[in-house]
């Protein structure tokens, strides 16, 4: 499934998350999900692996600025942008 | 043809369970929980006994059980110490006069980490490959802790070890193709302040542990994929056509990482070593490779993709036919 609007990028970015961090846990989109105990590089795997997949992108070396990552608004952000070029 | 001739590693003292470094009692409780699953089981543990000691122990041991005069050797590659024995003086010249090498010409390397191992080999390879009447390089490296730290959060936990390989122009375990890339956007993530302090109170510091959970991880991943592609590529060989994957020691978690990274499986090797001596730093793929060599696991004409990094950041890939 192919997404382009943010509204709908971000509801499959926090759907993701939230099935990593745990239904039980609630988070905002403004949130840094890095403080929620995800810092390790099998989830950043899984995140990128997810993200190049379902968006159909692909992540270099110079998008690896941690802020892209942060939030889920970050992550949209960062979805749209890439797409865009 | 240039290939690894033997190698050697010298681990002097008697083996320590983990779970029993002091140090245990001063982590919290998440650099417990990595500390307790690291896949480190023990350490040796070399006392008094230096870096320059364990490197030279191993290039001893190594001339001794391959018959190998010293002044045979044309070269020198010494792997220099994260924690050297003394500043300004020379540890590569001082290892050509305690083997009696007089032939030879020494230097050292350093500031790759582990990578340190995967230049040596690069150069070593390059020096034979240039010098027609050169035909042993001995390449050495002892890995110490002299601090009461032995634990690198969030990476792994640090063992004592020396390790030796010759170099030489064979047809056994030929060094087919070395690829180094490097990035100084991770100079300094990891380092250790050491003015100041008594050496007991050295210990490593992560500066940025997100930095190096996820965008050094991604961008290994990125690296990796880039050098081993071309290395595969440029010797017409896919991946199916590797027998062995190995990587240095570093952690249960890298292994998994890369695994799940490139479909790939990590040699059972660097996980039974790493359980038995932790990380030995730029020693951990030479140890990986003479477990391989000397256990029979690696087959003549099998071809091994040694993978080797550093958060220094650096990041290389040895193609080696057995």
């Amino acid at each position: 499934m192919e997404v382009t609007t943010q509204p709908d990028t971000k509801v499959i970015i926090k759907e993701f998350l939230q099935k990593r961090i745990g239904q039980d846990i609630s988070f905002t989109d403004e949130e840094d999900i890095f403080k929620l105990g995800l810092v390790n590089s099998l989830f950043a795997l899984e995140l990128v692996v997810f993200l190049e997949t379902t968006f159909k992108i692909s992540i270099e070396n110079e998008d690896l600025n941690l802020e892209n990552f942060s939030t889920v608004n970050n992550l949209g952000a960062f979805i749209l942008k890439k797409k865009d070029r | 043809m240039i290939g690894i001739q033997s190698i050697k590693t010298y681990t002097p003292g008697a083996p320590v369970a983990v779970l029993d470094l002091a140090e245990k009692e001063t982590l919290n409780e998440s650099e417990l929980a990595y500390f307790t699953t690291c896949g480190v089981n023990t350490i040796y543990d070399s006392g008094e006994i230096t870096s320059y000691d364990l490197a030279k122990g191993a290039s001893e041991k190594l001339l001794q059980e391959t018959g190998t005069e010293a002044n045979s050797i044309d070269l020198i590659i010494y792997l220099q110490s994260r924690m050297p024995e003394h500043f300004i003086s020379s540890e590569a010249t001082r290892l050509q006069h305690d083997l009696k090498a007089h032939q030879a010409l020494s230097f050292a390397i350093s500031n790759l980490g582990c990578a340190d191992s995967s230049m040596a080999l690069k150069l070593a390879k390059d020096f034979l490959t240039a010098n027609r009447k050169a035909n042993h390089v001995l390449i050495c490296y002892g890995n110490k802790v002299f601090s009461n730290y032995r634990f690198r959060n969030p990476v792994t936990i640090m063992g004592d070890g020396g390790v030796a390989a010759l170099i030489s122009k064979t047809a056994d375990h030929q060094l087919t193709d070395i690829q180094i890339q490097t990035n100084g956007h991770y100079w300094d993530l990891f380092k250790l302040e050491y003015r100041d302090k008594s050496a007991d109170q050295y210990k490593e510091i992560c500066s940025d542990i997100r930095k190096y959970g996820f965008e050094l991880a991604i961008e290994s991943k990125n690296r990796f994929k880039e050098i081993n592609d071309a290395i595969l590529n440029r010797n017409a060989l896919s991946k199916q056509d590797i027998s062995h994957f190995l990587l240095q020691n570093i952690s249960s978690r890298a292994y998994e990482y890369y695994q799940s990274a490139f479909d790939i499986q990590i040699s059972p090797i660097c996980a039974m070593n790493l359980a038995q001596y932790g990380h030995l730093g730029a020693g951990d793929v030479f140890l990986n490779y003479q477990t391989g060599m000397e256990s029979g696991i690696f087959q003549k004409g099998e071809k091994i993709l040694m993978m080797n990094n550093s958060p220094v950041a650096a990041w290389s890939t040895m193609l080696i036919e057995v």
